[in-house]
């Protein structure tokens, strides 16, 4: 006999519409016991995405540079070695992002994934902006980083297609290296299901240059995942969108219109708070870093930067392994920040990082119609402090191209020069194979 | 009429194609040349164009106007181009992903909208450029024998779904067969209206090379006593034989 349904706010819910124990019980793990393996970024991300017991519905769209995680998905899941999980390969991504919603709205308690890239995040992109605010925290979009649909195409990474999507309302975190790629997407939906978050999660990681790049990787038994998630992710409250009052698509009058988006922001805010907690959870259970507002690379403990570099992905490992002597180079101390989460943007841990440099070089790899998403942030963080720093906007490896070891230096010298001549925010430059190129 | 001029060849720029060596979608290219040299066509008088996918590059390689646009979508573009220069002779190609997963959407208003223009879809039954998924067209067996995702769900039927949607002409023909091609390509350049061309083609890469022998030993013609303007035997022929080759339908007021 089925159990009453519970009334909420929301609507009414049937707690035992899926038997959550069975889902459980049903999970077979990929790793037993903690294992060092090969992989690359897709393969990291799918994964951890086989090893959550609650991720049992996926769906996927094949492009590139994306398609090496469904692929694994669909393989692992074939040969039955992870219990009785589906994949559903759809028509397009606006059907992926519609079949997740579905899914996710029928049982919150559930994770659902996929994976996209560029153009087809475009593509779901009805749909991402209604999920956003939805509050269905429980859908995971791993976002591989590729230059979108802004002409011409290119399919290397350049996260212009996470940065165009930032105001759809997701959590958006930026990874590096496959080992972070992994541990970031364990570690999202506990922050997306969170009762005071419940906004779903878009982890993002650089296509080609991390996507595909082989490296060692740790995987956790399923055990100890499921242990950690368990202290997170607590059994919903909230009926299913389908019990409840809102929906996607349901229109309201303006007057209401103001709620949605209040408690919207204020769910994103929750993130900022909740965010370091996870991690820090993580890094005691795992021994690794777990989830942080930033990582600084390069970053003496007494602070003192002359030049702090702000960039993203796996070039700001490169910058900062160069810091030291491009620094030693331009007459200055550099130190290299690397941006994890994106949105909500934590402007208040920058400001506290950035109050005694002189300069800041951030470096946008995503074409912006102005000085540069990330810039835009920066100088944000940057505005309250009592001596702001000069903020140079660069834009590099566009489209994926390769930060070279020259471009580093290029730009370095731009940001010297430029802040030398005391503009506080210079017109942005393109840097590219040792040069700034435009304008020239 | 005159016989044309034109060489096959005067259609082909420079560009070499990147698609695998025996690849079907080469000798789409050669029959399109030789449609457009048999007709005559000027070259600056024709438009192809593409969604995104192998079989899409086809425009890339052509002496004459060509957009290889965006996933799922040269039917919409190809009408506005219509509409804007009815005088060009307009081809809308694409791949059986294009067509028929992200590009479904659009076809059943193209042929409301019964621009003339032509339809031309290379149905290799997989998705190629993407590396070998299962496509809406991969039959059941195929999806089991190469354990590509989506086994349970039956493929679509491209031309019972042009008919039922109410093309006024729809042929099949096949990339083993460039004469045929070509015949069935300049009979639906002629004819005024929406014309779909379903193509049965082969991906050597991710289908194998035996895939073409394979499509060789089951395509034949059409056979003589089917009448291409009888509606019904054409939705007969379209539900019951995959693998005629020929004009299955011809509306007869065209
Ligand atoms: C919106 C969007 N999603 C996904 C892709 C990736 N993609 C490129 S081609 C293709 C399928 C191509 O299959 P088909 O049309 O059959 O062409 P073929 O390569 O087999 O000739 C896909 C899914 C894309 N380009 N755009
Ligand atoms: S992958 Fe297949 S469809 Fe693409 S060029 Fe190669 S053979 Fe042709
Ligand atoms: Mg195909």
């Amino acid at each position: 006999m089925s159990m009453p349904a519970i009334e909420t706010i929301g609507g009414a819910r049937y707690p035992d519409a899926i038997d959550l124990a069975k889902v459980r019980d049903a999970h077979r793990p990929l790793a037993t016991e903690r294992k060092v393996v090969e992989a690359d970024g897709n393969t990291a991300a799918a994964y951890a995405c086989l090893q959550m017991w609650r991720a049992v519905c996926f769906a996927g769209f094949p492009i590139t540079p994306s398609t090496k995680w469904l692929e694994v998905v669909t393989d692992t899941v074939a040969r039955g070695t992870v219990g009785c999980k589906r994949v559903k390969l759809m028509e397009a991504e606006h059907a992926v992002a519609d079949y997740l919603a579905g899914a996710a709205a029928a049982c919150r308690d559930l994770i659902v994934a996929t994976a996209t890239s560029s153009v087809g995040l475009d593509h779901m992109t009805e749909s991402t902006r209604s999920l956003g605010a939805s509050g269905l925290g429980n859908i995971l979009l791993i976002n591989v980083y590729r230059a979108a649909a802004n002409y011409p195409l290119c399919i290397e990474g350049d996260p212009s297609d996470a940065l165009a999507h930032r105001d759809d309302g997701w959590i958006q975190i930026c990874c590096r290296g496959v080992q972070q790629i992994y541990d970031v997407v364990l570690q999202a939906p506990c922050i997306g299901m969170h009762p005071e978050v419940l906004t779903p999660v878009m982890p993002g990681y650089y296509g080609i240059k991390d996507s595909h790049r082989g490296s060692r990787l740790i995987l956790e038994p399923d055990h100890a995942i499921e242990a950690f998630h368990d202290r997170w992710i607590r059994p919903s409250q909230w009926p299913g969108l389908i019990n409840g009052d809102t929906a996607l698509g349901n229109c309201v009058t303006s007057q209401f219109f103001q709620g949605f988006k209040i408690d919207q922001r204020s769910r994103m805010e929750r993130v900022l708070t909740l965010l370091p907690r996870i991690g820090a959870d993580f890094e005691e259970t795992f021994s690794r870093p777990g989830l942080e507002f930033v990582e600084p690379l390069s970053w003496p403990v007494d602070n003192t930067v002359d030049l702090a570099i702000v960039a993203m992905g796996p070039d700001a490992g490169t910058a900062a392994a160069l810091a030291p002597e491009i620094g030693k180079e331009c007459g200055c101390k550099i130190g290299v920040l690397a941006a994890q989460l994106l949105t909500p943007f934590p402007h208040a841990q920058y400001a506290a990082r950035l109050a005694h440099v002189k300069a800041v070089l951030v470096v946008n790899q995503a074409h912006h119609a102005g000085h540069g998403h990330l810039t835009h942030e920066i100088a944000q963080a940057c505005y309250p402090l009592p001596k702001p720093p000069a903020v140079v906007s660069c834009f590099a490896g566009m489209g994926g191209a390769t930060v070279s070891d020259a471009t580093w230096l290029a730009m370095v010298r731009h940001a010297v020069t430029a802040s030398r001549r005391g503009e506080r925010l210079p017109r942005p430059v393109i840097a590219h194979e040792g040069r700034i190129i435009w304008p020239n | 009429m005159e016989p044309s001029q034109r060489r096959p060849i005067e259609y082909r720029n420079d560009l070499h194609p990147v698609w695998c060596t025996g690849c079907g979608d080469f000798a789409v290219l050669k029959s399109f040349t030789r449609a457009f040299a048999q007709l005559g066509l000027q070259n600056e008088r024709i438009a192809i164009i593409s969604g995104i996918g192998c079989s899409s590059r086809l425009p890339g390689y052509c002496a004459t106007y060509g957009l290889n646009s965006v996933h799922g979508r040269p039917l919409p573009i190809a009408t506005g181009l219509k509409i804007a220069r009815p005088e060009l002779t307009v081809i809308a190609c694409a791949g059986d992903g294009d067509a028929f997963a992200i590009g479904t959407g659009h076809i059943p208003h193209a042929i409301r909208r019964n621009p003339d223009l032509t339809y031309f879809v290379m149905d290799n039954a997989v998705y190629g450029l993407t590396k070998g998924q299962a496509s809406p067209t991969s039959a059941r067996e195929q999806k089991a024998a190469r354990h590509q995702l989506g086994e349970m769900d039956p493929p679509i039927n491209p031309v019972l779904f042009v008919l039922a949607n109410g093309a006024g002409f729809v042929a099949r023909t096949q990339a083993g067969d460039m004469k045929h091609m070509t015949d069935m390509l300049v009979r639906a350049i002629n004819y005024p209206g929406f014309a779909f061309v379903h193509c049965l083609s082969v991906c050597v890469t991710y289908q194998g090379r035996s895939y073409q022998e394979a499509l060789d030993g089951r395509v034949h013609p059409i056979m003589a006593e089917h009448d291409p303007r009888d509606e019904d035997a054409a939705y007969r022929l379209a539900r019951t034989d995959p693998y005629a080759l020929g004009v299955i339908y011809e509306r007869a007021d065209s």
